[in-house]
């Protein structure tokens, strides 16, 4: 929409022409309105990483492990009867939509016979065992890997995915779209762009006998 | 997803680093509406911390349908509006009182001004001076303006309207009011 009647340039500048600030009272400012957010952010993240840690204990307890003699396969396998008798999660494996209400997906795979979600948070995905307790055993972000890329910065070199893939994605969390793919690995996953298979963004280790 | 829109995900979901990355993207159009609304300096800074922290606070319930920048404004503009609200009860009986007093204490900060623009503005009617404020210095059509002040566009129009020439006015008669006060401070034993 158009303006019936401006300010003339003069007066607009002056308008704008605000003395600057004092850097240290800019800092001072930030710092405490950051204040306003560990309670309420910080704690309640806190307290879910500590809940699915204690979780992860019990199911590392109850989980049936085997000794890794392939090589890469990750040293997972299938949980014994124990598995039934842990305490249930209050929720079923992220599916009423995390705990931010930020989620866009859920990926569902399985790796030597236990069942697995890989739950999509813009930039991050969580690994869940894929049934109850439905404890999280890590997360990955990729936004600044994607930065990276956007900006060609410390790029690996190009290196196509030839391994199949345990999920495959699509995402532009960093500006440009790309493909990811997530891989077994020797003890766990990995995150990795489907062109630049030789260095993961990042990894979850699976637990195993000595976790 | 932009990558401003990814930004403020991730701070709403508690990612400090990015809701520091967004407070300080923001400050200097936050401190300018919360100066230029208010006039004086210490309670503009005042103004300012609480609009950062009003920010925060709220960022969780930002639902997306505004763009970013015009709900921080909002929150800008109502943390100016509650600073002023402050100040009327903290001291000042009136508000003509208001305005003579704190253009006069900021002409005295100005004295090498060639064009005091903040002590015309202190003097331009409150509702008028938030609505140039909003459209002159964070840049918001009318459709923006009103949906933060909550008033019809066409009344957006008019303050705009009638605070550009009470604003165009009181500088156009700049030159001698500041010369003026100018001695009579100086003038002053």
């Amino acid at each position: 929409m158009s303006d019936d009647n401006e300010l003339t340039p003069e007066i607009e500048a002056a308008l704008r022409d605000i003395p600057a600030g004092d850097p240290a009272l800019r800092d001072q400012h930030i710092a405490a309105a950051l204040g306003e957010l560990a309670p309420a952010a910080t704690m309640k993240r806190r307290n879910l990483f500590a809940a699915a840690a204690a979780v992860l204990v019990l199911a590392g307890a109850g989980f049936a492990v085997s000794e890794n003699s392939d090589g890469d396969a990750p040293a997972v396998a299938a949980p014994d009867t124990t598995i039934t008798s842990l305490p249930k999660a209050s929720g079923e494996c992220q599916k009423s939509g995390g705990f931010w209400g930020d989620v866009g997906g859920i990926d569902y795979f399985t790796l030597r016979g236990v069942a697995f979600e890989l739950v999509h948070r813009d930039d991050l995905v969580d690994l869940y065992f894929g049934s109850e307790p439905c404890t999280m055993l890590g997360t990955i972000g990729y936004y600044e890997a994607m930065q990276r890329r956007d900006n060609q910065e410390g790029l690996p070199s190009e290196s196509t995915c030839t391994k199949d893939p345990l999920v495959q994605f699509t995402s532009d969390a960093g500006g440009q779209e790309y493909r990811l793919a997530l891989l077994e690995t020797s003890d766990g996953v990995s995150l990795f762009f489907e062109d630049r298979c030789n260095e993961p963004i990042g990894s979850i280790t699976l637990p195993t006998s000595g976790d | 997803m932009t990558s401003d829109a990814l930004l403020v995900k991730r701070a709403q979901r508690g990612d400090r680093n990015a809701v520091d990355a967004l407070l300080r993207e923001n400050y200097d159009i936050i401190r300018a509406v919360c100066h230029r609304i208010i006039i004086n300096t210490s309670d503009a800074e005042d103004a300012t911390q609480m609009a950062l922290i009003a920010i925060v606070r709220a960022l969780p319930s930002f639902d997306g349908r505004a763009k970013f920048s015009t709900w921080v404004y909002r929150i800008a503009t109502n943390a100016a509006l509650d600073e002023l609200r402050r100040i009327k009860r903290r001291d000042i009986p009136n508000d003509d009182a208001q305005f003579e007093n704190i253009s006069v204490t900021d002409a005295t900060h100005a004295v090498d001004a060639q064009m005091d623009v903040s002590a015309a503005l202190a003097q331009v009617a409150e509702e008028f001076r938030v609505a140039l404020v909003l459209r002159h210095i964070a840049d918001l059509d009318y459709e923006e303006i009103a949906v933060i002040l909550e008033v019809p566009v066409g009344t957006v129009r008019s303050r705009l309207s009638r605070g550009r020439a009470q604003l165009t006015a009181l500088l156009g008669n700049q030159g001698e009011s500041t010369h003026r006060q100018n001695n009579d401070i100086g003038g002053q034993p």
